[in-house]
């Protein structure tokens, strides 16, 4: 609301975008801009672009279309191969053709893992403190002992894995 | 160039089917049947008593000492 109250104060026809601006110095035509116009795209989907990928053809190349536009059993394979590449980029094959890429991109994964574990062998060496006293051997013995004694997952938990008889792990 | 859309798409759909069903069929088989076998064996011959004493004889019952 507040936008057009500005723009019927400031008039409609003093707002001017940069493409109109250039539009005042030449005659009111404006050069169509290159993102204005149907690109080539090399797409699986999209078997025929909409322009053929050579735009600006040297002299060679016009002798060759003229020829092109009488009989195709008197073009050579190299000119229809020149023919082809005038309107089109890469072929289908080229197209598809997979890359190294994922190589760069599994080793820069492994490096940077790498890098995150040499990061936390130097945090726990030189920034964390004691671990508390309930990691300590006996208590964890202790612990566990208990748990064995409440029957803790005896289907197939841990004390599935102790044999009572011998007092033993299982093996 | 025919048929494109055709060959991906039954190529996919099978592969999918084969997939799932393929992963169904594993955690069936490698997960659900062994467990089912471990309970069924745990609970054959089992004696709620014998275990409760064991329990109590261990210290662990605050209620039954």
């Amino acid at each position: 609301m507040l936008a057009s109250r500005a723009f019927s104060l400031v008039g409609r026809r003093s707002i001017c975008t940069s493409l109109c601006l250039r539009a005042h110095g030449h005659a009111g035509v404006v050069k169509a801009e290159d993102y204005t116009l149907p690109a080539y795209v090399d797409r699986r989907d999209v078997p025929l672009p909409e322009v053929a990928f050579v735009r600006d053809l040297s002299a060679q190349q016009r002798a060759l279309k003229e020829k092109e536009k009488a009989s195709w059993s008197a073009l050579s394979v190299d000119e229809k191969v020149e023919l082809y590449r005038i309107k089109f980029n890469e072929s289908y094959a080229e197209m598809n053709k997979g890359t190294n890429e994922w190589k760069t991109i599994l080793g820069g994964v492994l490096f940077f893992l790498g890098l995150t574990g040499l990061i936390l062998i130097w945090q726990k060496h030189f920034m964390y403190g004691p671990v508390p006293h309930t990691f300590s051997d006996e208590w964890l013995s202790a612990q566990t002992k208990r748990m064995l004694d409440m029957r803790v997952n005896p289907v197939q938990g841990i004390t599935a894995q102790w044999d009572f008889d011998k007092n033993e792990w299982k093996k | 160039m025919r048929g494109l859309l055709a060959r991906r798409m039954k190529f996919h759909l099978l592969g999918a089917f084969v997939v799932s069903v393929g992963c169904a069929a594993l955690y069936k088989f490698g997960v659900a049947e062994p467990r089912k076998r471990a309970y069924a064996d745990f609970y054959r011959n089992y004696d709620p008593m014998k275990d409760f004493e064991a329990m109590r004889a261990a210290g662990v019952l605050e209620s039954a000492p």
